[in-house]
């Protein structure tokens, strides 16, 4: 077989080292600082983006937090400011509502105060009358009519027993 | 019928004689040429407008160097990238010239022993030099296996001593067999269709176009085999095992 001929091995390892010394150096000339550095800064970029990617998730999380803190604490107060108005209306009407009542309860017993007196005064006037009449009556009932103070006692005593 | 080993005949090109000692300018020369020419008009190609966004050409190239680098990174680590642009030489080398081989009338040169030798034996000191620098005599501890009983030692460093020195044997054997192996195939397989006429011939014919099919595969996985064993050695010498 020729490959064990060693006539022509210096001339093999002779250009292969010359060919293969050519394409180190084209590695390292041509295809590091090209290949190598475009693909790097790709890298670069790629991480960069993903890093800012990243913090404008962050801050857009902050963002959202601190809008819903916000939005928790109005809501909260809207409610306390809702309970103080609704205590203070009702304080307010249940004042009114006593003040008419007593007003109206006032009227009330100055109304009943007077039908009372009205109702004293008739029945007054009532046995004025019935007196009358008695002493009227027996009169001309009996020739001889009773005396004025006796028949109101007995108007008295019936009007007593009539209730 | 031609013999089946004269395809790996060297034949002079340009005669070129020093002293008596003959560095004659040969096909095999040409084919080495032809590699670095091809690789040199990929990366000049591919890095000819360079953008973040590739185009078709640089796609191409950093096809072959992320697979490199990845080969690299993953047996080697961190450490290992320091080495990267001669490992993607060697890949480069061995790869292109076990596919251009594969045209026809184009010399193979990995199918040669001494190509092959060569390479393995630097890569092999290169190995064990780059092991020294970092370990010191340290790096000798390679050959004991770490937590083996001590009582092992008269077995195993030997044992060990042999496997170490043999790298450089089968990782150039191991090349240059399967590229002189599968080139006599073809040609003994191209030859039976010859022999047999346009009848019989049909049989040795399909299997060529198998062999031929198989052969590019093996061009292939053979650059990778040989890169990656340097990568596990070269691993070996940095992190030791």
């Amino acid at each position: 077989m020729p490959q064990f001929d060693p006539a022509s091995f210096p001339s093999q390892l002779f250009w292969l080292a010359i060919f293969f010394f050519l394409l180190y150096r084209l590695v390292v000339k041509l295809v590091m600082p090209g290949l190598g550095g475009v693909m790097e800064s790709r890298q670069r970029t790629i991480d960069e983006d993903l890093a800012k990617a990243a913090d404008l998730k962050a801050r857009t999380d902050a963002a959202i937090e601190s809008y819903e803190a916000a939005l928790a604490e109005a809501r909260g107060k809207a409610q306390a400011i809702l309970r103080e108005t609704a205590e203070e209306i009702s304080r307010e009407s249940e004042a009114r509502n006593r003040e008419v009542g007593e007003v109206l309860a006032r009227r009330i017993d100055e109304g009943e105060a007077r039908i009372a007196a009205a109702r004293a005064e008739a029945l007054d006037g009532v046995k004025d009358v019935a007196a009358d009449v008695t002493v009227a009556l027996t009169g001309k009932l009996m020739g001889e009519a009773a005396a004025l103070p006796a028949a109101r006692a007995s108007v008295d005593a019936v009007m007593r027993e009539a209730r | 019928m031609a013999n089946p080993v004269e395809q790996f005949q060297i034949e002079p090109i340009v005669p070129i004689a020093v002293g008596p000692i003959d560095l004659s300018f040969t096909n095999s020369s040409l084919a080495m040429a032809f590699a670095v020419g091809l690789s040199a008009a990929l990366f000049y190609a591919g890095t000819r407008r360079l953008s973040l966004v590739p185009g078709r050409m640089q796609s191409l190239a950093e096809l072959f160097y992320e697979f490199v680098a990845n080969m690299v990174r993953d047996n080697v680590g961190k450490e290992g990238m320091r080495y990267f642009p001669f490992i993607f030489a060697l890949f480069l080398f061995v790869f292109f010239g076990n596919l251009l081989g594969m045209v026809p009338g184009n010399f193979t040169f990995t199918s040669h022993i001494v190509v092959t030798g060569a390479l393995a034996l630097v890569i092999f000191i290169a190995v064990t030099v780059i092991g020294f620098m970092r370990h010191g005599v340290g790096y000798l501890r390679m050959f004991f296996p770490h937590g083996a009983p001590i009582a092992t030692a008269p077995i195993l460093i030997p044992i060990e001593i042999i496997s170490y020195l043999s790298r450089p044997f089968s990782l150039s054997v191991r090349l240059f067999a399967n590229m002189t192996v599968g080139h006599i195939m073809l040609k003994v397989l191209a030859g039976f269709v010859v022999a047999l006429g346009v009848v019989g011939g049909v049989v040795p014919f399909v299997a060529v176009i198998g062999v031929t099919v198989l052969e590019f595969f093996i061009a292939a996985l053979q650059a990778y085999v040989f890169v990656i064993l340097t990568c596990i050695y070269l691993n070996d010498a940095i992190h030791m095992h």
